[in-house]
């Protein structure tokens, strides 16, 4: 059944004001199953209140989205664990909120735990004993224990250092290709989403609107440190991204001087 | 029912880990026999004497029954002033209005001084457990208001979004989220509340009732009784360590071990 009609997450003409203020204006994508879609912006352009909508945490008032994933979660950019429940109890707090048995939850939490990397002791201990790197594992491992069919990240690696980053985006690769995940991925670094992405949205701020779409066809699992340098690079140099980012001249200058060497 | 499980399991250790504080009233004992060495009797009874006293007190002078209408009066007031408090601070936390009007409110009452208030209870209720119990309520009931009102208002939208991002139901946000980080709060309100009550008890006691230790520490007074004097402050420092360090401090460590 769900290969015959592949779930899809479609926004239609989506705008989005509080109050007075136009956070987005007439937003048009499309995200099929199996493909991480970003939203790269800079920061304030709406890009959360994007992931918001689709999400259903607020309510739509223009537009609207069309959503046939049976399953979704979501991972904040701050790991938002409850600070009185153990690593163990907050993986299984999605499952919990879905009714499923103590025992049997505890299994599967245990069970994705060594997926992340996360090992018996740590499943113990209260966050304020995990490092942040482990805190914001327990969160992924937290979202990705329901097995949802679709995946919402607000930019989750934007308070890591290089190697937790890494490792974080390594593990998510892996589970992108092997449970075939579908995501719609938000960031405002360039480099993360031409890691992680098949297609990226460029949403300029005041008021949020899409102003140009990237497709890389290479396969996420197949794309080296190289290739990714590479593109970005590439990126770099597009007017549109230019404007949008405002980068100064001078940056922009010094990257087409080393795209003509 | 873990959590109690858990309480007395690790009572045995809990009790253990007591001997540092034992050695330091040991400690502390001696220097107050060094002080009875220089002052003598009268400023300071020794603190043999002091123990002799309290025992005799209790068994002969029907000092244990002064003492039970003491400890009814703070747990009455206590029960009181921390089921007030909690509801009507829950309730203030849950308005931004009401929150920022009892405020002030809460701001006079503190700033009253206990002893004003026995006067005027005194007035309103004549001599006797009214005006005791009245007096404990209105000086521990702002400790634990405050202590709920801030539970409710710093309760975090984060994680009220992380919950509906996983479609919580209602009863698993309150029993998940809301309790625990409220409780947070209220509970150490509730102790220092505690020993609120422990102290205004006496003083309200000793000015207005002619039962309870306060009012046997009055009687100490007029006849120049200092050992009996010290022998009641020790009754009540003695109850409120027992019921502090072998009920409160337990049930603490158990439900605050996620705290930094």
């Amino acid at each position: 059944m769900a290969r015959l009609n592949a779930a899809y997450l479609q926004a239609h003409q989506l705008s989005h004001s509080f109050g007075p203020n136009e956070i987005l204006r007439e937003i048009d994508f499309r995200l099929d199953q199996g493909k991480v879609v970003s939203v790269v912006g800079p920061s304030g352009g709406g890009k959360t209140t994007l992931l918001h909508l689709c999400a259903g945490l607020l309510d739509i008032t223009e537009g609207n989205v069309e959503n046939s994933f049976k399953s979704f979660a979501f991972a904040f950019q701050d790991p938002r664990l409850l600070p009185w429940q153990t690593a163990l109890d907050n993986i299984a707090f999605g499952l919990k909120a879905k009714g499923i048995a103590k025992q049997q939850r505890e299994q599967l939490a245990v069970a994705i735990s060594a997926e992340f990397g996360l090992e018996g002791d740590d499943l113990t201990k209260f966050p304020k004993d995990l490092s942040g790197g482990m805190r914001q594992r327990v969160s992924f491992a937290r979202a990705l224990v329901l097995q949802p069919e679709l995946l919402f990240l607000d930019e989750p690696f934007s308070a890591l250092d290089i190697g937790l980053k890494q490792e974080l985006q390594q593990i998510l690769i892996q589970q992108i290709t092997q449970k075939k995940l579908s995501i719609l991925f938000i960031t405002h670094d360039l480099m993360e989403a031409v890691r992680l992405s098949d297609q990226i949205l460029l949403l300029a701020a005041d008021p949020g609107r899409i102003v140009h779409t990237f497709t890389i066809d290479t396969p996420i699992d197949k794309r080296s440190e190289q290739f990714v340098y590479d593109e970005t690079a590439k990126l770099l140099t597009q007017p549109k991204i230019i404007e949008t980012f405002e980068l100064t001249m001078n940056l922009t200058s010094t990257l087409n001087r080393d795209k003509q060497t | 029912m873990n959590a109690f499980f858990n309480i007395i399991k690790s009572f045995p250790r809990y009790l253990w880990s007591g001997w540092g504080a034992i050695a330091s009233i040991f400690l502390f004992i001696a220097l107050w026999e060094f002080g009875h060495q220089i002052y003598g009797d009268l400023i300071l009874p020794a603190p043999k004497e002091t123990f002799l006293r309290l025992v005799n007190m209790l068994l002969h002078e029907g000092m244990w029954q002064e003492m039970q209408i003491t400890i009814r009066r703070a747990l009455w007031g206590f029960f009181i002033s921390a089921l007030l408090g909690s509801a009507l601070g829950l309730l203030a936390g849950l308005f931004a209005t009401a929150s920022m009007m009892s405020r002030p409110i809460v701001t006079i009452l503190m700033g009253m001084p206990p002893i004003a208030w026995i006067v005027l209870a005194m007035i309103w209720f004549g001599m006797g457990d009214t005006t005791v119990i009245f007096t404990v309520v209105v000086a521990s009931f702002p400790i634990v208001f405050i202590g709920a009102l801030q539970g409710t208002r710093t309760l975090e939208n984060n994680l009220k979004e992380m919950a509906d991002s996983f479609q919580t139901p209602a009863l698993m946000k309150i029993t998940d989220i809301y309790f625990p980080h409220v409780f947070s709060y209220v509970f150490p309100a509730w102790i220092a509340a505690l020993g609120m009550s422990w102290k205004i008890v006496v003083m309200a006691e000793l000015l207005s009732t002619s039962d309870g230790l306060g009012a046997a520490l009055a009687v100490t007074r007029g006849q120049l009784d200092t050992a009996g004097a010290l022998a009641l402050v020790m009754m009540l420092v003695g109850s409120l360590l027992l019921i502090e360090y072998l009920l409160m401090e337990p049930i603490k460590r158990e439900v605050e071990q996620w705290r930094d």
